[in-house]
């Protein structure tokens, strides 16, 4: 342990800065041995978490701790590498993790430190200021109370605005099981609640304020791979439509397809969608430039303009995918305004986008159904009411009224309404976001159960998504990239030879979803962002090389692939010793029960004995039994014996 | 932020936004930058090559802006 901050730049050495909230002290961790093992990002999160954090607390306890990592290539050139995970246990009860790009990863490495350990709890709001030489203890009381957007205006006029801020919202002091970390104005660290966990510490901001640098040990080496990476991430055919498009870019085709979420998913289609929602119709009202991540050549930001109607002349980031999915589908809001408008309110009041979207879903439901009266809630609501939908955000963030049961998470709020449990979309206590599993069974949607997370769907990813309609078989799905787009892949033959048949032409699901899962665990683990043209052209190979140039070893893509299998299995282990079980991987009884409608007619319910059937086939390839218990032969070969 | 990395990278060797000659100057809020290459530059190019956006190029061959 140091006890004061080290002079020399971020080399090979995996460099922790601790920060004891109770005691208002700080030390620094250095462990050469974590970086071939762990890397940064998730991968370091969660050896900390794994190793550190008691599974017997609550997650509220003040011994819970928050663990942020940036990526282990991020704030260098390496394209796309801006990215930085937060990890604690979450107020689900299980692991809580998230991650978020802007410019905090390159922030917290110019403190010439790779991760923040946050422990114990302040005994009155606080917030932190952390450069290369150490950390300040900061009086919070005149910013507790505030919402994201003023307390990063005043935190900027007072440290100086170049600093990088995370902070939390009302939503966040309050306990809301959902709210989020933000990371500046419109950067979201949303799912799994870690602002409620930063709440309860008394913690209201992090400021990061660095004069230090990032050093790299073959130079050559670095630049040859990064200009490599550029080169494959700038031809991909994902490229030209992610940068004028964004994340809109599926906008249009979910709707073909009929998964859109619509109405607590009940509808996969949604009529003039395109004529409202679409992305033709978003750039062609809405949309004023582009903006990027602090390493990303492709720009996938968009930056927007309301042109007309009450809120005429209000700028703001968005539109991204997942606001008008969640938004403009799940809760049937029809004007683009009016969806950046409640996005704002939650980035403002800190809450996570989808699961705020979820519960209101879900409320509005109940309130269809006569299972909770306008008396109970105080208002009417409606899906498509703006009006309604907006005070129920506020209330939510707020924990006031019919808020404060909302607040829980749909989890905890259907307890209270009986007979509701069809219909409440969660897994593993997260809500559940953007496509309806009915539409089509693929890696994405297997990807739903087993995220060790909870019901999400980013931890899990295939390279070779194509969103084509097909015959479902729960045990595959096609393959329908280009040729162009094959040869740029990065997967290796040993995976190849397991997930493609020969020649390619199909996918096997539960076999794809292991890959993806420790591919997405690399990604976040270096910091890179999964926008198409990355995830289609980076892979384990590619990886290697650039972490090797940076910190000197000699790693291959098999040990990388390992390692991510045993970063996995320590999230699983952490989740099980918290009482999770295998009967939790499971879609809400509405995906097994009800059809779903869309444009082109109804598709059946996922039918539950081939849903299993994918289940045991992903954990027998995990080596966990039928219950989801890892074998003995698993830890060992992975070497997890040493932690139990 | 690609071109300020790529400056002090190529000519100092390490990551480090302040020994960069480009300067940006962002609002975080509006998400709008200025970018200023500071007395010194010496034309390596770097910073042509890493931006992906054509905001730096060629003025001649000896300067960029």
């Amino acid at each position: 342990m140091l006890r004061h901050a080290p002079t020399i730049p971020l080399g090979g050495k995996m460099r922790i800065l601790l920060i004891d909230l109770e005691n208002k002290d700080f030390s620094y961790m250095e462990d050469e041995a974590l970086r071939p093992l762990y890397f940064g990002g998730i991968g370091l999160n969660t050896y900390l978490l794994f190793k550190y954090t008691d599974t017997k607390i609550e997650p509220m306890d003040r011994k819970n701790h928050i663990f942020i990592s940036s990526g282990a290539l991020a704030g260098t050139i390496i394209p796309s590498a801006s990215r930085s995970e937060i990890t604690c246990l979450s107020p689900t009860g299980y692991l809580g993790t998230t991650n978020s790009g802007g410019g905090l990863a390159l922030g917290i490495r110019l403190c010439n430190i790779d991760a923040v350990w946050i422990k114990g709890s302040a005994h009155h709001p606080v917030y932190l200021k952390i450069d290369e030489k150490g950390v300040l203890f900061k009086d919070a009381t005149d910013l507790w109370g505030k919402d994201v957007f003023e307390t990063v205006d005043l935190l900027k006029r007072k440290e100086g605005k170049d600093v990088e801020v995370i902070s939390i919202g009302i939503a966040g002091e309050k306990g809301v099981r959902f709210a989020s970390i933000q990371n500046g104005y419109y950067h979201s660290f949303g799912r799994t609640g870690t602002g409620a966990i930063m709440g309860s510490k008394f913690l209201k901001a992090v400021c990061f304020k660095g004069r230090g640098e990032i050093t790299v040990k073959d130079k050559k080496g670095f630049l040859k791979i990064s200009r490599e990476i550029k080169e494959r991430i700038m031809s991909s055919d994902a490229f030209g439509y992610t940068r004028r498009y964004g994340s809109m870019v599926v906008s249009d085709v979910y709707n073909r397809m009929g998964i859109l979420p619509g109405y607590n998913f009940r509808k996969g289609s949604i009529e003039k969608w395109e004529e409202t929602r679409g992305r033709r119709f978003f750039e062609k009202h809405f949309k004023e430039r582009d903006f990027a991540c602090v390493s990303c050549p492709i720009g996938c930001l968009h930056w927007s303009r309301i042109k007309q109607g009450e809120y005429a002349g209000y700028e703001t980031h968005g539109l991204e995918v997942t606001y008008v999915f969640e938004f403009g589908a799940k809760l049937g809001i029809s004007d683009i305004s009016e969806i950046l408008i409640c996005v704002e309110l939650c980035n403002r009041l800190g809450v996570d986008v989808i699961s705020t979207a979820s519960v209101i879903a879900y409320l509005i439901e109940l309130f269809e159904r006569g299972m909770v009266k306008e008396s109970d809630i105080g208002l009417m609501p409606m899906f498509g009411d703006f009006e309604s939908i907006s005070r129920l955000i506020v209330l939510i963030g707020r924990k006031e009224g019919i808020g404060r049961i909302l607040s829980e998470g749909i989890r905890h709020a259907k307890k209270y309404f009986t007979g509701s449990e069809d219909f409440a979309c969660e897994i593993k206590g997260l809500e559940i976001p953007v496509r309806d599993p009915r539409g089509r069974f693929d890696t994405w949607v297997l990807g739903y159960v087993i995220n060790t997370r909870g019901g999400d769907h980013l931890k899990i990813r295939t390279p070779v998504d194509a969103l084509t309609d097909f015959e479902i078989s729960y045990e595959y799905e096609p393959l329908s990239i280009s040729e162009k787009e094959m040869g740029l892949l990065d997967i290796p033959q040993n995976v190849k030879d397991k997930v493609f048949d020969d020649p390619p032409s199909k996918i096997h699901i539960p076999n794809m979803a292991k890959y993806g899962e420790e591919l997405l665990v690399l990604f976040n683990a270096f910091g890179l962002c999964i926008r198409p043209p990355v995830l289609r052209t980076i892979g384990p190979s590619i990886l290697s090389k650039a972490f090797n140039a940076m910190y000197g070893y000699d790693l291959s893509e098999d040990v990388l692939l390992e390692c991510a299998e045993r970063i996995v299995n320590m999230q699983h282990i952490f989740n099980l010793k918290r009482g999770l079980t295998a009967a939790l991987y499971t879609f809400p009884e509405r995906f097994y029960k009800e059809y779903i409608e869309y444009e082109a007619g109804k598709r059946p319910p996922l039918n539950r004995a081939k849903v299993k059937n994918a289940l045991n086939e992903y954990f027998k390839l995990r080596g966990w039994d039928t219950s989801a218990i890892p074998k003995k032969e698993t830890i060992r070969r992975l070497g997890l014996d040493k932690f139990l | 932020m690609l071109c300020v990395l790529s400056c002090s990278f190529f000519n100092t060797g390490v990551f480090n936004p302040e020994k960069s000659i480009i300067k940006i100057n962002k609002n975080d809020k509006t998400q709008k930058f200025t970018l200023k290459i500071m007395k010194g530059c010496k034309a390596c190019g770097a910073c042509v090559e890493a931006c992906a956006y054509n905001t730096l190029g060629w003025e001649d061959e000896n300067t960029i802006n």
